[in-house]
């Protein structure tokens, strides 16, 4: 089946202000199907953000990219031009971001706001507009929508304002949402409920959603499918029950080993201390010869220093860019 | 409601300390109107001594000052010497050309200023950013004075349009459209010079705030859902950078009366200008002090209208 | 161990905007009180708008209650002269979410740590940069950051170097409000590595600071904490040894905020009661 959109050997670069460049992303490819939830797993510094932003060309001026494609139904975004991916944006392909505190614009109404994507992707009446508005905040808010579509947005909590930046998100009811990171400034108890309304929606209007994030439990009965990234590279990729119980990357294990969960409750007594990944996060401006993770890897092995690891199969479909497991030609897919 | 009565209050104090403090400096400046009479030798000491008492310059301060604010609840303001007539009629005459100045200038300065500086934020580093700073600077270093004798210069010796005053002698007989347009003839050089004048400070200013608000969280958000790059920049940059440029528009109601009196000394327009001028250097105190207190209404009036103009613009603010 | 700072029934409200034409006032504190000891290890949990941020203030004599008594070292602070409350405050250091904000752009990291010794009048120029490549070293961070301007680390690092600061003047609270909220779980984790490092039982209590971790991460508060404080709607609504909080909460809120937090490692077999 063709997939919705077609990430393939995406390179993204900065300039630094001193000069110089970071590497956010290399040779990332993805694929996302029709209806499809994928998750992107990674920490600070991975290119989680680049690669989210990348596939609406919405990124910040001193960025480069150096070859690759995005293809979406057959057209690759990134030779558009900007009227034409302006028409894209918010209409077939939405992409939200974390902080909801400064998402929405500070003097406009909350159901006005939403109204301008209609407004800026159909010609429909005003009338008909207005309808549609209400229609979404009823969805998304199911009694109380008209007072909120009536608030501003800092008479509204961050959930809530998190909720209209989704609405404004589906209002053209487009194929594909790309989330950055949401929840992150969120309480769980209010995460829950934004992961819950983005549940119904994929549901409800067949919506393919591409999740990015650095929590592995918010993906757990969420994604269909997770993609880990570490130094601006695909590690590893997978159904999300395989990716989160049993990973196969050495920086899936040892990331996802950090997580504390209440069953690992010291208590005080035990003073043991939370597993760390050990050293820092890899200087992104370096050119890495051999694999990113090598020098904080406890399976290291000569190889690793070497050369960077090409994919293989890791069963069940999944794949993982690691030398312990083999390597094999051309994992073209 | 309430935050108006009490700005509405703290004005009028405002005024009434404005005017105790105008009739002080004014009443304590040496000399009086009738010093030039007292040199006169055809004109006897009794006769100026009793001018004074008649018009109760021999009398303490305090008491003069109760005399003109019995005369302010009157409608009157005092009373001209020169003129020998109330104060307030012959103000309000001079007010009205001097408000259509000024209101015409300020309205005219900013259309043009709030393109010009959003379009540098927009390109800012481009060429238009550039050629709008570097006239900006130019501007701003030229005195208003200059300005005015040089487009003065210009008129004089080109003739497109009359050098002075407001009118051209014989207009009253002419139809309305004729009037109109030898208005605007006669005003468009003490409104240019006025517009001229405040484009540095105020193209500044607009650049500077939207160019912030260009680089805020929203702006990116609203990109990525679709918004046209000319509505980003007018229906979501402009009004979230508003807040410190509806303060500057109160004050520059303010700075443009303070530049318009000067600039309608030299190109003769009949305004408060000249005609506080002209009383300054006579002494007619009354006079004086009106043109004194009509400022500081008009000073007061920008800010505030400034105030209410933020509170019905921002969300935000809340009247505590 | 005895009561280091003490809170009893703290009120602290707030107005709010008008929502629909109607003025509220929000009750952010409704008679709180709470017991920090020496050397304790305490956690707040609570939802967004449960108030601990505003506990967090007041007990960091950063905001003032409404009523209420706050007492250090049983000294009731409403009563301390100002100058001795100037003395008094660098003991209870406060650790914000957002550290980026918190620290002037133009210094370097050494200038950062310097400046509470400086403002102090300790110690010299010499001692100073001594002191300062030692708590970064404390915190985790190489001595070569002390040239380093702030804006140029990462999230982690900047939190990593708000604790340093905060324990530069050997406080003997240090209050952490959410922050260690949004931060990679292995820096999250380092983080609280090294609060526990100062809050080691081995440390003798004149030299251990009480720590208090505000958050909303329950798995986080439980691995961290002693003792463990939920918060809802300005009230304390349960209190309590971390153990029986996790095993056997009785406040609706409590279990709520249980259920959200990840009760095991992922593929975990189920275990009857852990």
């Amino acid at each position: 089946m063709e997939p919705l959109l077609d990430v393939q050997a995406l390179n993204v670069r900065y300039h630094q202000q001193g000069g110089g460049h970071v590497f956010a992303l290399r040779d990332v490819c993805l694929q996302i199907g029709a209806g499809e939830v994928v998750g992107v797993l990674g920490e600070s510094g991975s290119g989680k953000s680049t690669l989210a932003a990348a596939m609406l060309a919405i990124l910040p001026p001193n960025a480069t990219i150096d070859g690759g494609a995005v293809v979406w139904q057959g057209t690759n975004l990134l030779k558009l031009t900007s009227e034409e991916i302006e028409r894209l944006r918010g209409n077939r392909v939405s992409l939200i971001f974390q902080e909801p505190a400064t998402a929405l614009h500070p003097t406009m109404r909350a159901g006005a706001q939403i109204e301008e994507v209609l407004r800026a992707h159909s010609n429909e009446s005003k009338e008909a507009r207005r309808q549609k508005v209400q229609e979404l905040l009823e969805l998304i808010f199911a009694d109380d929508g008209q007072r909120i579509g009536a608030a501003y947005p800092h008479q509204l909590s961050g959930g809530q304002r998190q909720r209209i930046v989704i609405a404004q998100a589906i209002a053209c009811n487009p194929g594909l949402l790309i989330a950055d990171e949401p929840t992150a400034s969120l309480d769980p108890v209010t995460q829950r409920e934004i992961i819950g309304v983005l549940k119904a929606l994929r549901q409800k209007r067949d919506l393919a959603i591409l999740f990015v994030t650095h929590s592995a439990e918010l993906l757990e009965n969420f994604a269909d499918r997770i993609v880990v990234m570490y130094a601006g590279r695909i590690i590893e990729e997978g159904g999300t029950q395989e990716v989160l119980r049993s990973p196969k990357h050495p920086y899936t294990q040892a990331m996802l080993n950090c997580r504390p969960t209440l069953e690992r409750s010291g208590a005080g007594q035990s003073d043991s201390r939370i597993p760390v990944i050990p050293g820092d996060a890899p200087e992104m401006s370096l050119d890495f010869a051999g694999c990113a993770f090598e020098s904080r890897c406890g399976e290291r092995m000569k190889i690793c220093g070497e050369r960077m690891p090409q994919f293989s199969e890791s069963g069940n479909g999944g794949r993982v860019r690691c030398f312990k497991f083999g390597e094999q030609e051309s994992m073209g897919r | 409601m309430r935050y108006l009565a009490r700005r509405l209050a703290h004005a009028l104090l405002l005024l009434g300390g404005a005017s105790v403090l105008a009739f002080l400096f004014t009443a304590l400046a040496p000399g009086n109107y009738f010093d030039e009479m007292r040199l006169n030798p055809q004109i006897s000491q009794e006769t100026v001594a009793a001018l004074k008492a008649h018009y109760d310059l021999d009398k303490p301060l305090a008491a003069r000052y109760a005399v003109w604010l019995k005369s302010l609840a009157h409608g009157e303001m005092g009373y001209s010497f020169a003129y020998n007539s109330p104060v307030a009629p012959l103000l309000w005459v001079r007010v009205r050309n001097t408000l259509l100045l000024t209101m015409t200038a300020t309205l005219l300065a900013w259309c043009i200023a709030l393109p010009l500086g959003v379009l540098s934020a927009e390109y800012s580093g481009r060429w238009m950013d550039r050629l709008v700073t570097g006239a900006s600077a130019i501007l701003l270093v030229i005195p208003d004075i200059a300005l005015a004798l040089g487009f003065l210069m210009v008129v004089v010796r080109t003739r497109w349009l009359p050098a002075g005053g407001m009118v051209s002698a014989g207009a009253e007989g002419l139809p309305i459209a004729a009037q109109l347009w030898d208005l605007l003839r006669h005003m468009f050089l003490p409104v240019a010079i006025l517009v001229l004048s405040a484009q540095p400070l105020l193209v500044r200013h607009v650049r500077s705030a939207v160019a912030e608000t260009l680089g805020e969280g929203f702006m990116r958000a609203a990109e990525a859902h679709g918004i046209s790059k000319k509505r980003l920049l007018w229906r979501y940059a402009l009004p979230a950078a508003a807040n410190p440029l509806i303060s500057l528009f109160g004050f520059s109601i303010g700075a443009l009366l303070s530049g318009s009196l000067l600039i309608e000394i030299v190109t003769s327009w009949p305004g408060v200008g000249p005609f506080l001028l002209e009383a300054i250097l006579a002494r007619d105190l009354f006079v004086v002090i009106g043109g004194v207190l009509f400022s500081t209404v008009f000073l007061i009036a920008g800010n505030l209208i400034a105030d209410v103009l933020l509170l019905w613009a921002d969300p935000r603010i809340q009247t505590e | 161990m005895d009561a280091l700072l003490c809170a009893e029934n703290l009120v602290k409200q707030y107005s709010s905007g008008k929502i629909a034409g109607v003025r509220g006032t929000v009750r952010a504190l409704d008679g709180v009180s709470l017991t920090i000891e020496s050397g304790a290890r305490l956690a707040i949990v609570g939802a967004s708008g449960s108030g601990k941020s505003t506990l967090a203030l007041c007990l960091a004599c950063v905001e003032k209650p409404d009523s209420g008594l706050l007492r250090f070292e049983n000294r009731d602070l409403s009563q301390v002269p100002s100058r001795e409350l100037r003395g008094i405050r660098p003991q209870i250091q406060l650790v914000f979410q957002d550290s980026a904000s918190a620290f002037n752009p133009r210094f370097t990291v050494q200038q950062v740590l310097e400046e509470p010794w400086i403002l102090q009048k300790k110690l010299t120029a010499r001692e100073r940069r001594d002191e300062a490549e030692r708590l970064l070293l404390r915190v985790g961070l190489p001595a070569t950051f002390l040239s380093r301007m702030t804006l140029e680390m990462s999230g982690g690092q900047r939190q990593r170097l708000a604790v340093a600061r905060a324990l530069a003047l050997g406080p003997k609270v240090l209050i952490l409000d959410e922050a260690l909220s949004a931060l990679d779980y292995s820096v999250q984790a380092q983080i609280a590595n090294l609060l526990m490092d100062a809050t080691d039982a081995a440390i003798p209590i004149a030299e251990r600071p009480a720590v208090v971790l505000i958050t909303h991460d329950f798995a986080m508060a439980a691995r961290f904490a002693n003792e463990i404080v939920v918060m809802e709607r300005g009230r304390i609504v349960e209190r309590g040894p971390t153990k029986k909080i996790v095993e056997a909460p009785e406040h609706s809120q409590t279990r709520e905020l249980l259920a959200c937090a990840p009760a095991r490692a992922f593929g975990a077999p189920d275990r009857a009661a852990f």
